[in-house]
């Protein structure tokens, strides 16, 4: 078993490594300066990288490390293991990969700021706990992670915590996240009610094993219900996305590695790892694609009118986790997890490629006030369109191979309103981002400052990661195409599809075919509208009231703020003051009052006057006459 | 005829000491020149031997009717003298710096203190009648013996109008009280033809539903309900007790009671058992209602010594339902015992502690004893230690005491008493934290502070409050003080 | 050396202390190292006894109707010993510089109030556990009363009258234990070990029962203090001082938990039962209103009062509940609640001595000029908040994981206090962004300085328990689990299936 010691150092020095490396920066980041901050923190990030790559490529999955106990729930217990299968391994690779990238473009883009230690010990900090997060064996464990990541977002977010708004973005990312981890906790209360564990290989062996009473799968569907609830808060779904956007007020590096390509996908993570428990009840995995289509498509028209950068990429981000959830909900795990790993690089590198503009254009963040930036910033520029192009769904790029499967999976489903929605999605949000794209690089520059092309650090990873959502379709091509989709056999072991297209292969080639013609046609139309629309921007647009709505979000926020925040706040302050100071207080003092009341009355009695003592005093011993005379003879 | 007569006395001789030392003072004060500080020596050194003396000679089987019937000296009329010799003695040893004083207003009162000693023997000498009375008359010949000795004792100061105030009222009512008790006494030897506690006894068994004895008994009850200032009895006590020099109230709130308490031992259970069905739920009536309105009323109280009368009555109270469970025939008295010396021991250091402290002109006001901790540290020490004892607020005697007498209330099934004394203990431990919040917390500066006591507080004040506070600290944390020494004179369980 | 004389040293130490302390003439400093040295030596012996399970003494001082001295050591009080004398040494600590007036009673009655805490805690006779119940009142009337803030003498008067009224109820309740006992078996004793025994086989009629255990409860809900009953504690711990309202909150509180799970729940399961809904119902409320009020508050110190009163509404919950992982997590819970929020106190008190308010609005941008404080708050917040990893997760996920599974009452008020989970987030984050993040705009604010040596001894001890508990509870929880199992070996056949 040495073999099992030798990676179970290997797996501890991944995990552990950021975790020491948050605590390193934090205190010494002062003393030794933004050098030995930014080697360290990139190095030590390579260097879990290295591992995870070295247990992908060589451990036999699935591989199961126990460290030591944590939790002693009288029967059973938990305890801090990892898990390495295929799922696991895959989201760890993208974590720890765009990891390092996005470490190594932070150390340019935050060059100079105060904080610079500070930012990076919370960049470790969130490696670690993603990386609990997606290794973890059990719930708790995973919970862990969950939370963890939300703390970082918390304190990343807030991270120039000086503006008073930043904070409160953090605060309500938090909370929000925490509505979510309400619902995630008492999945786990129901799980451990009807399986006595929560180790998570325990729980899904006794799944497909068992078979279920009617009360059991009361609780298993509760559990459902609340694990959607957890990855609604925590992938900002529809209930609980409003903290996203607002979580633009983080830096920007931020945005890309959390709140675009790893944090949000948890949600994606959850349910795929949690399948066979959802296969239990087909509604809930119909709710999770109505609540995916319906996110794409609200988020998708919301982005059409953003004017910020980060907060269109915000939108569009939502809007393919939106994809994502519709796939695994049509039970088609593979394409929503093909989509996640591509989605990480194209909206990585679209998120950089902002940052690099922000950067350059001195945070200038209003898209109004850029243009013609393409012969300013060139590699910014090459690498930004080929994010585009991919996220359009343009072939042969990563974004229309994974897209292309999702709509295979809408189509073959033959659900007509989520084949609505996922297509008309896929036209706004070509349409939307070609219109980013063309305010930003084409027509007459609006901006005040001059703009200049970031250093070589920044730019070295846009070119990378543009490489990488170029070539990432290989990963997954279909058969169909001659593909050997590897991603699908290498996660088969772990997730089973339910849609199987049962048709002969000819005419399953052909469908997939003109499939695949129609979600291209409909990319490039929204791409070359957009270039009409746009092509001389001179600067106002959507005037007219009708799309007033729109432009503010739907009134969202200031809906939640009405409805929960106010009355919160008002129930709070009637128990205070109500419950608290005037019933409970009131009673208290009130009986002292009583008490203080009755006895200066008794006094009035001790008048000092004789003749009125006798007098009590007869009064007193005749009622006390005839209360013995009446009582018991 | 004479050999009986000398007999009896023989045997009772601890009853008697208190007129032999009281004579002797008077003789002396024929001859003799000496000052305050003399007689009151001679005093205290006569109790100390005459204390000494009974506990030596104390015989618990001893159980003889003497004095013709009139007198029973038994084990109980040995303890009650023996506690009621050690309360005088305290007493005398708290007047002692008073009476050294040479001020306008202690000077005209205390030039006659053989006289103030004499009335104080005499009335000890009534507790100890009342203790073992065995017929009516001498319970009645007790009672008055001890009241009389305490109408001059309470207006001793006659410069003061407030002293001749409560010395007044104290014989006005003590006359009303007296003449209610013997109309009560009338009824009964009407019913039953006799006097003796023996003989009524008997007659009683027969006579359960005679209205006649219902009469007679609860005018008895009330007699004795003003002595022990019951609440319906009680609204002279106010006056009285503020108005008295501070050792005869200390003396009033604890010793009256004590001898009452005994007296009404006797008569309750061991001759009116038998009709119990009458007096109990009057007698609970009247404890519930002192505990509850003797604390309500003391809840507004300003002055220290009207503070200390309600408290009084509510301890008073809490003593009459001690004697409700005690049970004489089974021996069964140590609730009623526990508290009747726990309680009078705090009473009586606290009343000490207010003779040294206050200054005579105007009564000691609660205010006055603001932020008295900084000035004199052991002083509020002992006033804090005894006011948490009176409270009835653990580790301290008054809870033990206040225990053994909700233990006794649950196991004889009393509930509605034990949920009332629970009731009245919390409206006690309310004013009394008011007192201690004045004495320890309050920022301002009581009157009390600057003033100097003129008089450093003399060996005997010292010894009367360290015996105190030890009792009341060491009581609660170990019982078996005062515990071991009850069960073996009574010859109980 | 672990046998019963270790006890009557853990018994006896704190009151010798408490002599010597008052007894230290001299000028201020000399007693203050004295004190500290003492706390610290008792902390020590405490520490001796890690390894006890369970030790016995009996006195030999016969009282009347069979109360003895008897002394009984088991791990649910010995941790809290264990808690008390730490927390006591911190408040110490703390208080060096901070108390001018009085320094001798200051130190004597901190002790007094560990001696009592002790021995109320070592009690295995019913009647001098509720000697010493109230007796714990004393030093804290005055700790409150003379080094408090401006309404000192209402809150300390509350404070002491409202606790002493429910415990004489128990006093009632106690009393007809005792009698019921002698008057089954004609032996007069108090000994809660005999009590158990003879009640586990023959157990008392549920009427009488039910009112018995009310009196109890109603004692212990006061100092824990459970939802109606909780509004003196804001008044006491604003009043308080800075050292007093650490203990008031790390100790006193648990000091309600701790008899409903010693005394209350094993001597009258039937009765715990059938008051088990109603409770829960009490304690969930308590979490929620504990959380929204504390949101509304410009007052940190109530702001974390009613904290801990949403905090401890976990521990009843997880307690009426009656389940073992349910009581393992409740006992947790009161330990990680005295160390976060003992630490609250601590920090609040430094700002409070620097800067002479406690109105939240009069700080902002601490995190700018103070980060090593900031530090340390955010940690205690995330403790408080139940973050995975630090100690306060564990508890509560114990307690609420516990419950659900519970069927005495409704897994409905594990839903509900699980939503305390999300309001718990809200009024500290809330905190938070008040006290240190915006801009710094207030100028004596910029003057603050930050910790130094002598805070770091206090807070870092603090911040190493808060995460070993949360990653490695199981050293602590061993213990726990055998004696939780043991109550509820003997209470099991009484309760529902």
């Amino acid at each position: 078993m040495e073999e099992q010691s030798h990676l179970q150092c290997i797996a501890a020095l991944a995990v552990l490594l950021p975790l020491v490396g948050s605590a390193l920066w934090f205190s010494l980041g002062k003393k030794f300066g933004e050098k030995f901050v930014s080697i360290g923190a990139v190095s030590f990030l390579a260097l879990s990288f290295a591992c995870i790559a070295y247990i992908f490529f060589t451990a036999t999955l699935p591989l199961r490390i126990n460290f030591f106990q944590w939790l002693p729930l009288g029967t059973s217990s938990v305890s801090f293991a990892f898990l390495f299968d295929p799922l696991s391994l895959a989201l760890s690779m993208v974590v720890t990969g765009v990891g390092t990238l996005i470490h190594l473009y932070a150390t340019g883009y935050m060059h100079g700021d105060a904080g610079f230690g500070r930012f990076f010990s919370y960049l470790n900090l969130f490696v670690f706990s993603m990386l609990m997060l997606t290794l973890s064996d059990s719930l708790p464990g995973l919970f862990l992670g969950w939370e963890g990541v939300g703390l970082c977002s918390y304190l990343l977010i807030s991270f120039w915590f000086t503006d008073e708004a930043n904070a409160s973005a953090g605060k309500k990312a938090f909370i929000v996240n925490r509505v979510g981890d309400f619902g995630f906790l008492l999945a786990m209360f129901c799980i451990f009610k009807v399986f006595g564990a929560l180790s998570i290989p325990e729980i899904l062996q006794t799944v497909q094993a068992g078979n279920f009473s009617g009360d059991d799968l009361f609780w298993t569907r509760l559990a459902c219900f609340g694990l959607v609830l957890g990855a609604a808060g925590k992938s900002a779904q529809i209930p609980l996305y409003v903290w996203l956007p607002d979580a633009m007020a983080g830096p920007t590096p931020v945005s890309a590695l959390i709140h675009a390509a790893t944090m949000v996908t948890a949600g994606v993570y959850l349910c795929c790892r949690m399948q066979p428990l959802f296969l239990l009840h087909l509604d809930v995995l119909n709710v999770i694609a109505y609540m995916g289509a319906i996110t794409a498509f609200f988020a998708a028209t919301i982005a059409i009118f953003q004017n910020d950068i980060k907060k269109v990429l915000a939108y569009s981000t939502i809007s393919q986790l939106g994809y994502m959830f519709l796939a695994v909900g049509l039970g088609a795990p593979v394409a929503a997890y093909f989509h996640l790993i591509t989605h990480a690089f194209f909206k990585a590198l679209l998120f950089l490629g902002a940052g690099s503009v922000i950067h350059g254009l001195h945070h200038e963040q209003d898209m109004r006030h850029m243009g013609g930036l393409r012969t300013k910033m060139p590699i910014t520029f090459w690498c930004m369109t080929i994010g585009v192009l991919a996220i359009a769904g343009v072939p042969p790029l990563s974004g229309f191979v994974s897209k292309d499967e999702i709509l295979h999976n809408v189509w073959g489903n033959h659900d007509w309103t989520l084949v609505a929605l996922a297509f008309t999605t896929a036209f706004m949000t070509a349409f939307y981002m070609g219109r980013l794209w063309i305010m930003t690089f084409f027509g007459k520059f609006r901006g005040h400052h001059e703009a200049h092309e970031s250093p070589w650090t920044m730019t070295s990873v846009l070119v990378i990661l543009a490489a990488a959502s170029a070539l990432a379709g290989i990963l997954n091509w279909p058969h169909l195409w001659g593909g050997s989709e590897t991603l699908g056999t290498y996660l088969s072991t772990v997730v089973q599809a339910l849609i199987h297209h049962a048709e002969d292969p000819a005419h399953a080639l052909q469908s997939s075919l003109t499939l695949a013609v129609v979600s291209s046609l409909v990319g490039l139309a929204g791409l070359t509208i957009a270039y009409f629309r746009y092509r001389n921007f001179s600067g106002e647009e959507f005037s007219s009231p009708a799309f007033r709505p729109f432009q503010n979000k739907y009134y969202i926020d200031e809906l939640y703020d009405a409805i929960v925040v106010k009355n919160l706040r008002m129930f709070g302050k009637f128990l205070w003051k109500v419950v608290d100071g005037f019933v409970l207080d009131g009673v208290l003092n009130g009986s002292a009052a009583l008490a203080s009341r009755t006895s200066t009355y008794l006094r009035q009695l001790q008048t000092g006057l004789m003749q009125q003592y006798a007098l009590w005093i007869w009064i007193g011993f005749l009622i006390l006459l005839l209360g013995a005379w009446t009582g018991r003879s | 005829m004479f050999e009986k007569l000398i007999q009896d006395s023989m045997t009772a001789l601890p009853m008697l000491h208190w007129p032999i030392l009281a004579c002797l003072v008077l003789v002396v004060n024929l001859f003799g020149r000496g000052g305050p500080q003399f007689y009151l020596g001679f005093v205290a050194l006569g109790l100390i031997a005459s204390l000494s003396w009974d506990i030596a000679i104390f015989n618990n089987e001893l159980r003889e009717t003497v004095f013709s019937g009139g007198v029973v000296w038994d084990s109980y009329a040995q303890v009650f003298t023996i506690i009621a010799k050690a309360m005088v003695l305290v007493v005398t040893l708290t007047v002692f710096p008073v009476a050294g004083l040479q001020t306008k207003f202690f000077k005209s009162a205390f030039d006659q203190t053989a006289e103030f000693l004499v009335c104080l023997l005499l009335s000890g000498m009534g507790v100890s009648i009342l203790a073992s009375a065995a017929d009516l008359t001498s319970l009645f010949l007790g009672l008055e013996i001890m009241s009389i000795g305490l109408y001059c004792l309470c207006g001793f100061y006659r410069a003061d109008v407030r002293s001749t105030e409560s010395g007044f009222k104290y014989l006005m009512i003590g006359a009303f009280s007296t003449a209610i008790f013997l109309y009560g006494v009338a009824f009964i030897y009407g019913a039953t033809g006799e006097t003796s506690y023996a003989l009524i006894a008997q007659k009683m068994t027969t006579l359960a539903g005679d209205p006649l004895v219902k009469l007679g008994v609860l005018f008895t009850l009330a007699g004795l309900a003003f002595k022990l200032a019951f609440v319906p009895f009680h609204l002279n006590t106010a006056d009285v007790y503020e108005g008295a020099p501070t050792p005869v109230t200390g003396y009033l709130a604890t010793i009256v009671k004590v001898g009452v308490l005994a007296a009404s031992l006797r008569l309750l259970w061991g001759v009116l058992e038998s009709v119990s069905g009458m007096w109990i739920s009057s007698w609970i009536a009247l404890c519930a209602l002192s505990i509850v309105i003797g604390n309500v009323v003391a809840l507004q109280q300003r002055t220290m010594k009207k503070l200390l009368a309600f408290s009084s009555i509510s301890h008073a109270g809490f003593m009459g339902l001690g004697l409700l469970v005690s049970n004489p025939q089974s021996g069964d008295v140590f609730p009623l015992m526990s508290y009747i010396i726990v309680y009078s021991a705090m009473s009586l250091g606290l009343f000490a502690l207010l003779t040294y402290l206050e200054n005579g002109e105007k009564p000691l006001l609660i205010e006055d004893l603001r932020g008295l901790v900084r000035k004199k540290v052991w002083v509020s020490l002992a006033l804090g230690i005894f006011i948490f004892g009176l409270a009835g607020i653990p580790p301290f005697a008054g809870f033990m005491i206040k225990f053994w007498i909700f233990q006794a209330l649950i196991e004889q099934g009393y509930w509605t008493a034990a949920w009332i004394g629970v009731l009245g203990s919390l409206l006690g431990a309310a004013y009394y934290l008011k007192v201690l919040m004045t004495i320890f917390i309050s920022e301002e500066e009581g009157s009390l502070i600057s003033y100097a006591p003129p008089r450093d507080p003399i060996l005997s004040l010292r010894l009367v409050v360290i015996a105190a506070t030890l009792l009341t600290l060491l009581g609660g944390v170990r019982p078996q003080l005062y515990a071991h020494w009850i069960f073996s004179t009574l010859a109980l369980k | 050396m672990l046998n019963s004389n270790y006890l009557l040293v853990l018994f006896a130490f704190p009151f010798l202390a408490t002599l010597i302390v008052s007894m230290v003439r001299g000028r201020g400093q000399a007693v203050t190292w004295v004190s500290i040295a003492l706390a610290l030596g008792y902390f020590i012996v405490v520490l001796l006894g890690l390894t006890v399970t369970e030790l016995r003494y009996e006195a030999t001082w016969f009282l009347p109707l069979g109360l003895k001295y008897g002394l009984y050591l088991d791990s649910y009080a010995y941790y809290l010993i264990l808690l008390s004398s730490f927390l006591t040494l911190l408040a110490l600590f703390y208080s060096r510089g901070v108390v001018e007036k009085k320094i001798t009673a200051y130190h004597a009655l901190f002790h007094a109030l560990q001696a009592t805490v002790v021995a109320c805690l070592l009690c295995d006779d019913l009647v001098f556990f509720y000697v010493f119940w109230e007796a714990m009142l004393i030093p804290m009337y005055f700790i409150i009363g003379v080094w408090g803030g401006q309404r000192r003498l209402y809150a300390t008067m509350k404070f002491f009258l409202y606790t002493f009224a429910g415990s004489l109820f128990m006093l009632l309740g106690l009393i007809a234990v005792y009698i019921y006992y002698y008057k089954a078996t004609g032996v007069w004793t108090a000994s809660f070990q005999t009590l158990m025994e003879y009640f586990q086989t023959n157990p008392m009629p549920v009427t009488v029962q039910s009112w018995i255990f009310l009196t109890f409860v109603l004692s212990f809900a006061i100092k824990v203090p459970l939802f109606p009953f909780h509004t003196w504690l804001p008044d006491a711990h604003v009043e308080a001082p800075t050292a007093g309202s650490v203990i008031l909150a790390g100790i006193l509180l648990k000091m309600g938990t701790y008899g409903l799970m010693r005394f209350a729940v094993p001597l009258f399961p039937e009765a715990a039962q059938a008051f088990a809904g109603p409770l829960c119902f009490l304690s969930v409320v308590g979490i929620i209103l504990g959380a929204l009020v504390a949101w509304q508050q410009t007052d940190i110190k109530k702001l974390i009062a009613y904290s801990s009163v949403s905090h401890l509404g976990f521990v009843t919950l997880g307690i009426f509940m009656m389940t073992e992982t349910g009581w393992n997590g409740a006992y947790l819970q009161m330990i990680n609640h005295g160390i976060s929020t003992g630490a609250l106190f601590l920090l609040v008190g430094f700002l409070y001595d620097q800067r002479h308010t406690r109105d939240i609005s009069a700080y902002g941008g601490l995190a700018k000029i103070l980060p090593m404080f900031t530090l340390i708050l955010v940690v205690m917040t995330l403790s408080s908040v139940a973050l995975p990893g630090t100690n306060g997760f564990v508890g509560e996920f114990l307690i609420l994981l516990g419950s659900f599974q519970s069927n005495t009452a409704s897994w409905i008020w594990v839903v509900l206090a699980s939503v305390g989970v999300i309001l718990g987030v809200i009024y500290m984050l809330h905190m938070i962004q008040k006290l240190c993040y915006g801009k710094p705009s207030k100028p004596e604010v910029e003057t603050m300085t930050d910790l130094t040596w002598k805070e770091w001894v206090l807070y870092s001890p603090l911040v190493a328990l808060v995460f070993f508990m949360g990653i490695y509870p199981i050293w602590f929880l061993g213990p726990i689990q055998e004696k939780t199992a043991g109550i509820f070996a003997t209470i099991a056949p009484f309760l529902a299936k």
